[in-house]
């Protein structure tokens, strides 16, 4: 199939249509604008379900509707609206429901800024809703990462009974670049064995619930989802790995801001710089793994980072502290540029030679 | 010739039906504890009751199943 | 001799949670028996959120979904959207509709959505032991109202019925008691 040029939001949108998703469910809010708009001129045309919510709490409740019937369902959201969501997202993960949950991050807190910023990772990946849950966390860094991820966060979220989170952000949503959407697009997984679909009067009645009054009935619930978070954390995790074979600092960075990260360590290396760069592609599962193989050589950590330091933790957890982990970051809705990261990675070979 | 039946376990003695019969032969009694340890209801007159079901359409509980 | 009156078929063979004499069963059999009446309980999904009804999932022997607290008219909205060959329906409190939910409530009615709302008023918050709800009397006594609900600092109750019939979007919205025997036959209506 021939490349088309598309700006991020409205990619994935096409995406989702692609991957089979019959049901969008979502609130004004900038910058995601594009991605509602974009199905709300086409969902009607190819057979699916566009519906504006009276809120971001409504939308996802009308998630949690849909996707409780085994439908493709999705909503689409920017970092305070997100927060209006995370009521849902807890109930939806309780109630082991798949979908798919869509951010184009903002700056914040509070009302913020529209601009770019990469400031939900604490919320996304620790903080999305009440209770011990997890939600899968896919953190694309390109127009067409964001289409080749849009099928998988629907796999996933089918494969585990679970919500997957796409956390996207203003810069990925408004950018346009050539992309090619894949023939192959993933079936439906069949949700007959637990959806509410109707009896027909030939089975029990299914419950879509999070309830659990016995202390002991819940702690059940909840242990057997950590083990399945285990298996996902075991066989899930995805990492890019650039130059960092022989690499003696690696800058970590995660979605848009892996692109400037890029350029710096392509401009370092023109320089003689041993300099690479890892990339969570998932964000939860961490690729804790694939970290400690990046860093096999490495003296020196820089995370690089669209606000004030969210990643560094988890860096340093799958690391266990052995490397130094520095930080540099923009924030509020700046882009950091490639020569301020490249100044970076400067003072850092300075210091390790 | 109607009959009304009381699910034992059911009924938690609300009495709700002994208002609602029009006959006013329903009543609770007072010799044995359900299993919730409540004095279930009971027809007094077995064969004054004429089937109307007042009392089933009451009972918050499904508790009363009526014959006719 | 034949039975005449007895559990509906759609309603579980359980105990139910309710203190003696709560009417929500009452209100939980007459839906049942118009499931029954009508013949949907294969294709029918229910869906009930935060309240005394929460655990309705266990009662109705059709599909059921738990909301959380106020959203029920959303995710019947999403069930329904998904799947419009479904019969779907909420089972909604006072507190649940009128407060915290009144949004989803509201709009769910006046987008037309194709959903039946039982709306179950007692007046009270009942789960959490009887605090003011938005349909508190003025007057009336409740734990957060100890000296009877004031209008002037609590404002008035909110006249649910009243307010979804003034939408476009409202197919029907009717109203009665179930605390006597005329008044219940007269619900199943």
């Amino acid at each position: 199939m021939e490349k088309v040029l598309m700006k991020g939001n409205e990619a994935l949108a096409e995406a989702a249509i692609r991957a089979g998703c019959k049901c969008f469910f979502g609130y004004p809010i900038t910058p995601q604008t594009e991605l509602s708009e974009y199905l709300a001129k086409q969902m009607p045309k190819r057979g699916g379900v566009f519906l504006q919510a009276e809120s971001e709490v409504a939308a996802i409740n009308m998630v949690l509707g849909g996707a409780a019937t085994g439908t493709r369902v999705m909503t689409s959201s920017s970092s305070p609206g997100i927060s209006l969501k995370s009521e849902g997202i807890s109930y939806i993960a309780g109630s082991d429901v798949p979908c798919r949950i869509v951010n184009v991050e903002r700056g914040g807190p509070g009302l913020g800024s529209i601009q770019p910023s990469q400031q939900d990772y604490w919320q996304a990946t620790k903080g999305l809703g009440h209770g011990d849950f997890r939600l899968i966390i896919l953190a694309p860094n390109s127009v067409q990462e964001v289409v080749n991820l849009t099928s998988r966060a629907f796999d996933l979220g089918e494969k585990y009974r679970m919500p997957v989170m796409l956390l996207s952000d203003g810069l990925l949503g408004q950018m346009m670049e050539p992309v090619e959407f894949p023939e192959a697009v993933s079936e439906p997984a069949d949700q007959s064995a637990w959806a509410a679909t109707g009896t027909k009067m030939a089975r029990e009645h299914h419950i879509i619930n999070s309830l659990y009054i016995e202390a002991n009935d819940l702690e059940e619930q909840v242990v057997k989802r950590y083990e399945k978070y285990a298996k996902i954390e075991e066989s899930e995790s995805d990492a890019e790995l650039y130059l960092c074979d022989d690499a003696e600092i690696v800058i970590t960075a995660f979605g848009a801001t892996s692109r400037i990260v890029k350029s710096a360590v392509n401009k370092a290396r023109a320089e003689g710089i041993k300099v690479g760069m890892f990339r969570p592609i998932t964000l939860w599962p961490f690729p804790k793994k694939q970290l400690l193989d990046a860093c096999k050589n490495a003296k020196n950590v820089l995370s690089v980072e669209m606000n004030m330091g969210q990643m560094v933790e988890d860096v340093k957890l799958a690391l266990d502290c052995k490397l130094p982990v520095s930080f540099f970051g923009r924030t509020g809705g700046i882009i950091p540029t490639p020569n301020e990261v490249l100044a970076e990675i400067k003072k850092l070979n300075g210091g390790a030679q | 010739m109607a009959k009304m039946t009381v699910i034992f376990d059911r009924c938690k003695g609300c009495e709700l039906c002994t208002t609602a019969c029009p006959k006013q032969i329903v009543a609770l009694q007072h010799e044995k504890r359900n299993k919730e340890g409540v004095f279930t209801a009971y027809c007094t007159d077995q064969d004054a009751c004429i089937g109307c079901a007042m009392c089933a359409m009451m009972c918050p509980d499904c508790a009363i199943i009526i014959e006719k | 001799m034949a039975v005449v009156f007895e559990r509906p078929k759609s309603l579980c063979d359980v105990r139910l949670h309710y203190c003696a004499g709560c009417t929500h069963g009452i209100i939980h059999r007459l839906v049942a028996e118009v499931i029954d009446e009508m013949g949907i309980e294969g294709t029918t999904v229910g869906v009930c959120p935060v309240g005394c009804s929460v655990f309705a999932y266990n009662y109705f022997n059709c599909d059921m979904i738990e909301a959380p607290h106020g959203r029920a008219p959303a995710v019947a909205t999403g069930v329904k959207r998904a799947r419009p060959d479904l019969n779907v329906f909420t089972y909604q409190g006072d507190g649940d509709l009128a407060a915290i939910g009144t949004a989803e409530t509201v709009h769910a009615a006046t987008r037309g959505e194709n959903i039946a709302i039982i709306f179950v008023n007692n007046g009270t918050y009942g789960m959490t032991g009887g605090q003011m709800a938005p349909t508190t009397l003025p007057g009336q006594v409740t734990t957060t109202s100890p000296y009877g609900r004031n209008p002037k600092t609590a404002g008035y109750p909110v006249h649910v019925c009243e307010m979804l019939s003034t939408l476009d979007g409202t197919a029907l919205a009717v109203r009665t008691a179930v605390d006597t025997v005329p008044h219940i036959r007269e619900q199943r209506r």
